[in-house]
């Protein structure tokens, strides 16, 4: 009888839904495993994309669970304006002080942060030393501010892999059995199931080995000497000598690792380096390792991002305005990830590309999207950046923005089809979007893709209320993450980083409605000062870092 | 032949008559016939006379004696089984049962220090020659469960073989006195069995060998094995489940998920019992902690043996997890309506940097009852003591272990479980035992690293761990208060990996990695 009592009582437990729980656990089925935040943009598409997160999803936020979290003040020293890189991170390692959840990120005074995003705590830290022969660190500027600038790198693969299904160790469904007499146990799913799809494979396969389970990754950065160091995730130290990577003193975009090479670009001038695409094998035994180079010419590569990557493994980077070269500025750029020659281009003359590009799927067609100062976003052909005369893009859309406003793009796919974001600011020009509120000073704006047979268009969606200086969005389950920085961008360009900074006001975070561009949630005034890096996402939290060397988490919480 | 026959069918008629759980003791003797000596698993030897916190002080090693069990991993011998008046051919003596790790078992006779027979069990497990690591030893597993008879001083042991088989022993002669009969499959990883009403229980983890990771349950009567499986994590209480009054059979499944709208009930403490009618097992209820996505998040998972008790006329258990504190449950009702509530949670008492390896609690938990009704919960522990977790009474900084003390107290009506005392610091201190007001606890001396900051987990090996590991060493404190009343000091010469302590007449067992069986006492007493 109190069998069948607590039967009662479990079906009207499984009745009752505890649709929290339900869909936390299914959702953390889904998403144990997946893709995670190892590079800027999240991938080497740079789409600003998170897969499958089990925790941050739609309908936690419409219960009302996004919450601000925690932030931390890092020891760290500004230079100019830069102070922290948005973090990579790492939802589980196993290491030797524990199970972790792990951010990873700069700070310009040429340091290295980990800090255990669940309990925030720090984990370690590691100062670069300064090893280039100049004499040291030279003095800062605004446009040269020196130190570490580049966001870190995990390994990142060319293809990202599907959030896996599956419910832990066993996850077989429950239940009694008996065996019969004299033949022992009856097998109840003796199988332990799939742990779902397992990545996707390097495309070119040229790469190491994956890391193991319960082996260590190592973390890529570039100090402000030029040096590319590799650190043990678990504990910040060296896995070898660093090495020199790039000329010292430049402004690099953010480190990648793909298939064991590390890529950055350099642009502005700064240390008197050229604006080009650097490369560096590390598959290679160190004597031989050699840095090479793809240089732009007069033109700078755009984008925090520097480049992105197609799935097969081709570069695109994106090129301002200059000097006639060859290829020429106002271009977007393929790149042989091997050999750093030039494949293909696309030019709009005039156009001065401002973000690193971002390359997607589209049927069986990959695509790149890219905005550019003449206020437009176009839409190109990967295979075939501009066609034969490489002046004619798939797409391209009305003017939206005035110029300058470009950070990067975010893109997704959902049931609703291709969805593109980008930042603007200023008149809205030809676009008619449906809006959210006057928006004077910049907004984030939404396309769609359009398939028309055999036409793509850049179809204009939603533009969300007024932000200030807007940093690039992210994506996680429909939902657009969008910062209003609050930096101060005004005024003559000799405006010193004091007053700029002065003159700024806090960052406030804002979760969007990815089909409407409604806003759902913001921080208030939870940030206390402006924010440059962008965002990063995963376990179920976001991350942004502010100008005074903070780094805040909102997300859903967990109970420890 | 008939002899066999006779006394297999008087120990099953025994055992069918009885619905026998393991007498602690006979009219002159006290036993320590199942690991944590009893169903219930309060590691307390109830009828002890000769130990005391007076005469503990004198404790001494009795002997030592080396068996020729060959160690897997990290693997040796486990707690002994005490059968403190067992007949042989030549009277009454008391006689420990031993298993070791590669299929043997070894009556000693605990007098004399000697062994008087071996018994190796053949096996029909294709042994490939290599074993899964520490994780997955291969070997037997399972500390044996021996079970009074009809006749007074006659028992039956049981064991459970490397090849799955249920092995059925006279304690006496070593001699299988039944047929081997299949239970499991083979190379997996039960732990120690467990009896309640004529059925043995075990529980698996890790899924070694393709085992799933559930409660089993063989039917002596009718040899029928009944099985639950929670659908998701490991079940490994060190010293197998625990058994309520009902016949509630109790587990954690760690690191697994908790899905139980799927019915999937991993990162829960789980409660089965056998269908009388079809002998299956069936859960009968759960508590899963509010956090146990956390738990599995950072493998803080459940892997320790809870114990059942009585206080003030109500049936308890009390669980844990490497996350380290405490969860008092009701067995009327596990976790209350929504199974996420406990009657009492403490705070973390240990584990402040949330490590999976080498912090927790990793064993087991006991409990003793004063005759005055003081109930007492003790944890051992492994790693620092957390920073804010204090007791009123503390013996010195606690760096890789000790023993957590408990008193149980009502407040406002409600049960709670309120701190008394923190041991000295012991290297990973594992299950204790408890006898007449001493407690004898024990570190167990090895490295339990399971990750570097260069290798990660690719440091967990045998290898790696054995060599860094040093050796156990055997404390006996007062139980009221925590005090270091003797400790082996360095005489015990190795380390003791997942095994625990038998305590019975006086004398206190321990087998360590190199195969020697320790045996300290207060004074040798001879049989009558």
């Amino acid at each position: 009888m109190r069998t069948q009592w607590l039967q009662r009582r479990l079906q009207r437990f499984i009745r009752a839904g505890l649709l929290v729980s339900a869909s936390v656990a299914f959702l953390h089925a889904q998403g144990r495993g997946g893709a995670e935040w190892t590079t800027s943009g999240f991938d080497a598409q740079r789409s600003h994309w998170l897969r499958g997160d089990a925790r941050l999803t739609k309908d936690a936020v419409q219960k009302g669970e996004f919450a601000f979290l925690w932030s931390m003040k890092i020891e760290n020293t500004s230079r100019q304006l830069n102070s922290l890189t948005p973090p990579v991170l790492l939802d589980r390692l196993i290491g030797y002080r524990g199970f972790k959840s792990l951010a990873f990120f700069g700070g310009s005074d040429d340091r290295v942060f980990a800090v255990d995003t669940d309990l925030a705590r720090p984990a370690w830290t590691t100062i670069l030393n300064y090893s280039a022969p100049t004499g040291g660190r030279p003095s800062s500027s605004m446009e040269c501010p020196g130190g570490l600038t580049a966001m870190p790198s995990r390994r990142t693969t060319l293809a990202v892999a599907p959030p896996t299904v599956g419910g832990g160790r066993g996850g077989v469904r429950n239940g009694s059995a008996v065996g019969e007499p004299g033949r022992g146990a009856a097998a109840l799913g003796q199988a332990l199931p799939a742990r779902g799809a397992p990545p996707a494979a390097p495309a070119r396969g040229r790469g190491p080995a994956p890391i193991g389970f319960g082996r260590v990754d190592p973390l890529f950065v570039v100090g402000g000497d030029g040096f590319i160091h590799s650190l043990y995730v678990s504990n910040g130290a060296e896995m070898e000598p660093p090495m020199p990577f790039i000329p010292p003193d430049t402004k690099p975009s953010a480190v990648i690792w793909v298939d064991g090479v590390v890529y950055t670009t350099t642009s502005g001038g700064c240390g008197g380096a050229p604006n080009a695409l650097w490369a560096l094998d590390l598959n290679v035994p160190v004597k031989e390792r050699k840095t090479i180079s793809w240089k732009a010419g007069s033109a700078n590569i755009a984008g925090a991002s520097g480049l992105a990557f197609g799935a097969e493994g081709t570069i695109y980077i994106a090129l301002g305005t200059g000097a006639a070269a060859t290829p020429p500025p106002d271009s977007i750029v393929a790149l042989n990830p091997e050999t750093l020659t030039t494949t293909d281009w696309f030019t709009a003359a005039g156009a001065d590309f401002n973000a690193t590009p971002t390359v997607f799927r589209h049927k069986n067609t990959e695509l790149v999207a890219a905005t550019a100062n003449d206020g437009r976003l176009y839409l190109l052909d990967a295979k075939s950046l501009g066609g034969s005369d490489h002046k004619t893009p798939l797409a391209v859309t009305a003017k939206f923005t005035d110029t300058g406003a470009a950070t990067a793009l975010a893109t997704f796919e959902d049931s609703n089809g291709r969805w593109i974001f980008a930042t603007a600011s200023g008149a809205t020009g030809d676009a008619a979007f449906a809006q959210n509120g006057p928006a004077p000073n910049g907004r984030v704006v939404a396309f769609k893709l359009r398939d028309a047979g055999e036409k793509l268009s850049l179809e204009p969606v939603w533009q969300s209320q007024d932000l200030t200086a807007p940093l690039a969005p992210i994506v996680v389950d429909g939902l657009v993450f969008a910062v209003s920085s609050g930096e101060y961008r005004g005024g003559p360009a000799s405006l010193p980083a004091a007053q700029r900074a002065q003159r700024s006001a806090p960052a406030v975070l804002y979760v969007l409605d990815g089909a409407t561009g409604k806003t759902t949630w913001n921080s208030g005034t939870k940030i206390t000062s402006f924010a440059r890096g962008g965002l990063s996402a995963g376990g179920g939290q976001v991350y942004l870092v502010t100008y005074d060397n903070q780094l805040y988490a909102f997300g859903i919480p967990l109970e420890h | 032949m008939h002899r066999l026959v006779l006394s297999v069918a008087g120990a099953i008629g025994f055992v069918v008559a009885s619905g026998a759980v393991p007498h602690a003791q006979t009219a002159s003797r006290a036993n320590w016939l199942t690991d944590g000596g009893d169903a219930q698993r309060t590691s307390w030897q109830r009828h002890e006379t000769l130990i005391s916190p007076a005469s503990v002080k004198n404790m001494a090693l009795m002997w030592k004696l080396k068996l020729d069990n060959q160690p897997r991993e990290m693997h040796n011998l486990f707690a002994p089984l005490i059968l403190g008046d067992l007949q042989v051919a030549s009277g009454a003596r008391e006689i420990a049962v031993v298993a070791g790790i590669s299929d043997n078992i070894y009556g000693i006779d605990v007098e004399k220090g000697t062994q008087v027979w071996k018994r190796h069990f053949d096996s029909t497990y294709d042994d490939t020659g290599r074993s899964g690591g520490p994780l997955c030893p291969g070997g037997q597993t399972a500390t044996p469960i021996a079970v009074p008879t009809e006749t007074p001083g006659k028992y039956v042991v049981y064991a459970i073989s490397w090849d799955g088989r249920l092995r059925t022993v006279d304690p006496s002669t070593g001699q299988e006195i039944a047929r081997a009969e299949p239970f499991l499959p083979a190379n997996g990883k039960p732990y120690s069995l467990n009896i309640f009403n004529n059925v043995l229980y075990t529980t698996t983890a890790q899924g070694c060998g393709g085992t799933p990771n559930q409660f089993y349950g063989y039917d002596l009567k009718t040899k029928k094995v009944g099985s639950f499986n929670p659908g998701s994590g490991g079940m490994w209480p060190r010293l197998g489940p625990s058994i309520g009054k009902d016949g509630s059979v109790y587990a954690g499944s760690g690191d697994g998920d908790y899905f139980p709208e799927r019915q999937i009930f991993g990162q829960a403490i789980v409660a089965v019992k056998q269908n009388p009618e079809t002998k299956a097992l069936e859960m009968t209820d759960w508590y899963a902690p509010s956090n146990a996505y956390w738990l599995r998040k950072r493998d803080l998972d459940m892997n320790a043996t809870g114990p059942v008790f009585e206080y003030k006329g109500k049936e308890y258990t009390v669980h844990t997890s490497k996350e380290c504190r405490l969860w008092l449950l009701d067995t009327s009702g596990l976790g209350g309506e929504d199974h996420r509530t406990p009657e009492y949670r403490t705070p973390l008492i240990c584990n402040e940097e949330v490590q999976f390896a080498g912090a927790g609690v990793w064993g087991a938990l006991a409990t003793w009852e004063e005759a005055n009704g003081t109930r007492w919960v003790l944890v051992p522990f492994w790693g620092p003591k957390h920073s804010q977790f204090t007791a009123p009474i503390e013996h010195g900084p606690v760096v890789q272990g000790a023993v957590a003390a408990f008193k149980m107290e009502e407040k406002g009506g409600k049960p709670q479980l309120t701190p008394a005392w923190v041991s000295r610091n012991m290297w990973q201190a594992d299950p204790v035992v408890i006898a007449n007001g001493v407690v004898f606890a024990y570190g167990n001396g090895e490295d339990t690293t399971q990750a570097t900051f260069d290798g990660g987990l690719g440091y967990n090996t045998s290898a790696n761990r054995i060599a860094h590991s040093g050796h156990a060493t055997l404390y006996a404190l007062d139980a009221r208060t925590g005090d270091e009343l003797w400790s082996s000091g360095d005489q015990i010469t190795s380390f003791s990996h997942f095994s625990s302590l038998a305590v019975a007449n006086g004398r206190v067992y321990l087998g360590t990695y190199d195969g020697t069986l320790y045996c300290f006492g207060v004074k040798p007493t001879a049989m009558k």
